[in-house]
């Protein structure tokens, strides 16, 4: 079973969405702005996202990928979680 | 130590002037259980609700001097009284009272008088020649004092409420107060949690003449003045002294005792000085998370006090918060004021009217974590790119698990990176910190440039003296503190209103004016050298409290948060009451907060709350209950009036 680029940003967008009051209530997220610029994610947010996509893709994600850049923005996010899912496959 | 409240207005007759100032007093009566007296002059009405603690007899007021000149009321202690008795042979006009006192003082100097004053006050002082009105608050802002002006009037009292049943009308909440409650934590300048209602700082009198207000600032925060260092005391002395010069009083003492080393300290000298076991007072969680009671265990049995300990539910924050508010009358970002006004309550139910408190400690020793992150900063920001360096900072959070957990930590160290090499920026220490106001706001309708963080930043920065810019940016943080969350947190939501809620009063010797002074003349490297916090207060205890207590790194009072809302019957009644308001509020984003709501009821989810969305919450919740209570300071329950005195002055 492939598990296409669109699939993954939908469960990103979703997870967001659920879990995160502030996202929750924007209609277009920005996808290439950074979401901890823009107030809508905090630290707190992106360690929340790690063990979210560990759990739902079984993916690694190293310590060093945890930063800033790599979880700044929607398209970055994805490109990393592409990147994982597509290597363990 | 009372309630005090006061109107100037030139066309009320005698009859509606006392109907006025009858209510106005009658809703803080909380305040001061011991007396009410009131005083009516033609243009001028002044109230107090007297909590005698202090020459019982003699202490009565307001009172009308006897040259007749002046109409005078204070609440609070005047410390150094008998001194400046003895300073100006006072003795020979029969002074034997804190309020014969200010009336002598004052005829001599004037507005000036205020300096010579040491000790925790709120004064009322009207010049019935001259239709003059002073107004003079304490130097930290211990003792309250609220003011309204008008075209025709400019009312003032110790509590917001009180001014309302003037006015008769319902006050809005102010969403300038929730912006800075999100940014600083607190209410700044004069501006409080209702439009058109404000606050006397802390350190300025005020002059209300002929329809027009001047305020003035009569102190300066002597670490501001001083940086000639040549002190290097035993700090206990200097503690024991003040504690000496503030057991001041005719009913007795107790203390709280936290477990931390600073109310531990202070039990301790007041148990050295009284030379017999005194009561102390405590708080206990269910939740272990919060609680500190082997702590107070510890240092209970080194004092052999007489302790009283309360357990605190979550279910007691949850049906508490609504009176709790009614007494801070402000917007709160966590719920830690709730157990303080029940532990309050419970020192009055042992028969204590006063109680000492550890309050100040942390920003007058440098005891606070966000020193610690301002140091560990400074050193980081030398080189950047060591990865040793920021690993300070889980030494400082060693209880947070974002800097325990290495992986966690790899991303919250980033957060603190992010502001590093502005060392040139004026509020440097708290950048991290206020950086969260990008978040918490979204929860809030705050787009207007007036509440962007620059423009608060700036009104905050204006309130300064000018010697601000150029201190050494650790002392520039004690003063933020101290301006911030200090007077407009810990001691009054979480201290004045919580402790006169039920009639007792806080004493604060940490803010002891002389004790300041003493420990302007020390540097902040002697206070906490390295990362060695309030480090001048453990080594002046090392040897004499138990080890545990001294070397204790610093555990912060909290309580429970929002969860406690969402885990009983009781808690989702006031969250549905508070959904049903959210659409007359056009202060709070109700997107954010339904989805922040659905988020806390989804037990797969809950788990993930931050620490902002807590703080949201409660500010939130907060203006929804201000609302409905200030409302009801309309209307006064007069079914246990008490005996009120009148006097009239023509």
């Amino acid at each position: 079973m492939s598990i296409s680029i669109k699939q993954i940003e939908d469960d990103l967008l979703s997870y967001l969405k659920k879990g995160n009051p502030i996202v929750a209530k924007i209609k277009d997220i920005p996808k290439d702005k950074s979401l901890v610029e823009l107030g809508y994610i905090d630290s707190f947010g992106i360690i929340d996202l790690v063990t979210y996509f560990e759990k739902k893709w079984k993916i690694k994600i190293e310590n060093e990928e945890i930063t800033p850049e790599c979880f700044g923005s929607i398209n970055k996010i994805l490109e990393l979680l592409e990147k994982k899912i597509l290597l363990k496959k | 130590m009372c309630g005090i409240a006061g109107f100037f207005h030139k066309s009320l007759s005698f009859d509606e002037s006392k109907m006025k100032i009858t209510s106005m007093i009658e809703n803080i009566e909380h305040r001061g259980p011991d007396a009410t007296n009131v005083v009516i002059s033609k243009f001028f009405s002044s109230a107090t609700a007297r909590l005698a603690i202090e020459k019982i007899k003699e202490g009565k007021q307001p009172i009308i001097s006897e040259s007749k000149k002046y109409i005078l009321s204070f609440n609070g202690e005047i410390f150094n009284y008998k001194d400046i008795i003895n300073k100006y042979s006072f003795q020979s006009k029969n002074v034997n009272s804190e309020i014969k006192l200010l009336e002598n003082l004052f005829e001599i100097k004037g507005t000036s008088f205020v300096n010579e004053l040491e000790g925790q006050f709120a004064i009322s002082i009207y010049d019935l020649q001259k239709q003059v009105l002073y107004l003079f608050r304490d130097r930290f802002g211990i003792r309250p004092l609220f003011y309204q002006i008008n075209k025709k009037s400019f009312i003032y009292a110790s509590e917001i409420k009180s001014i309302s049943a003037f006015s008769k009308e319902i006050f809005n909440t102010n969403i300038k107060s929730i912006a800075s409650t999100s940014l600083f934590w607190s209410n700044i300048n004069k501006s409080t949690s209702f439009e058109k209602i404000y606050q006397l700082q802390p350190g300025h009198y005020l002059t209300y003449k002929n329809g027009n207000l001047e305020i003035n600032k009569y102190w300066e925060n002597p670490i501001l003045l001083n940086d000639d260092y040549n002190n290097n005391p035993d700090f206990s002395q200097i503690l024991q002294d003040a504690l000496k010069r503030q057991i001041h009083g005719e009913v007795g003492f107790s203390s709280y005792l936290s477990g931390g080393i600073d109310s531990s300290a202070i039990a301790y000298l007041l148990t050295k000085i009284q030379n017999s076991p005194i009561d102390t007072f405590s708080i206990q969680f269910e939740n272990k998370e919060y609680d500190e009671t082997d702590a107070q265990n510890k240092i209970q049995k080194v004092i052999n006090s007489n302790h009283y300990a309360l357990k605190i539910s979550d279910q007691d924050i949850v049906e508490n918060f609504e009176r709790v508010i009614n007494h801070s009358e402000a917007h709160l970002f966590r719920t830690a004021p709730v157990p303080m006004y029940l532990l309050s309550k419970k020192v009055k139910e042992v028969g204590h009217k006063v109680v000492f408190t550890g309050e100040g400690a942390d920003e007058v020793l440098l005891g606070y974590d966000i020193y610690g992150e301002l140091k560990i900063r400074q050193f980081w920001s030398k080189f950047p790119d060591s990865k040793i360096r920021p690993q300070l900072l889980q030494k400082l959070y060693y209880y947070l698990p974002q800097f325990k957990n290495k992986r966690y930590f790899q991303i919250t160290k980033e957060f603190y990176r992010k502001n590093l090499k502005d060392l040139s920026n004026i509020f440097y220490s708290h950048q991290v910190r206020w950086n969260q106001y990008n978040v918490i706001k979204n929860f809030f309708n705050l787009d207007q440039d007036d509440f962007s963080r620059e423009k608060l930043e700036k009104e905050l920065l204006e309130n300064f003296n000018k010697r601000f810019n150029k201190l050494e940016v650790i002392k520039r943080a004690q003063l933020i503190e101290i301006d911030t969350l200090l007077s407009g947190y810990l001691l009054s939501s979480q201290g004045d209103r919580m402790t006169m809620a039920h009639g007792v009063e806080g004493r604060y010797p940490y803010l002891d004016d002389k004790l300041n002074l003493e420990l302007a003349s020390i540097s902040p490297q002697s206070k906490a050298p390295c990362l060695k916090l309030k480090n001048i207060l453990r080594k002046s205890f090392k040897g004499i409290l138990p080890n545990e207590i001294v070397n204790r790194p610093k555990f912060a009072y909290q309580a429970p948060e929002a969860k406690v809302f969402f885990n009983n019957k009781k808690g989702l009644t006031i969250v549905n009451e508070f959904i049903d308001g959210l659409s007359n509020n056009e202060k709070l984003n109700k997107d954010s907060f339904i989805n922040l709501i659905s988020k806390f009821k989804n037990p797969d989810i809950s788990s993930r709350l931050g620490f902002r969305e807590n703080m949201a919450f409660i500010i939130g919740l907060s203006d929804h209950f201000l609302k409905k209570v200030s409302a009801n300071w309309l209307a006064i329950n007069n079914s246990n009036r008490k005996k009120i005195n009148y006097e009239y002055f023509n």
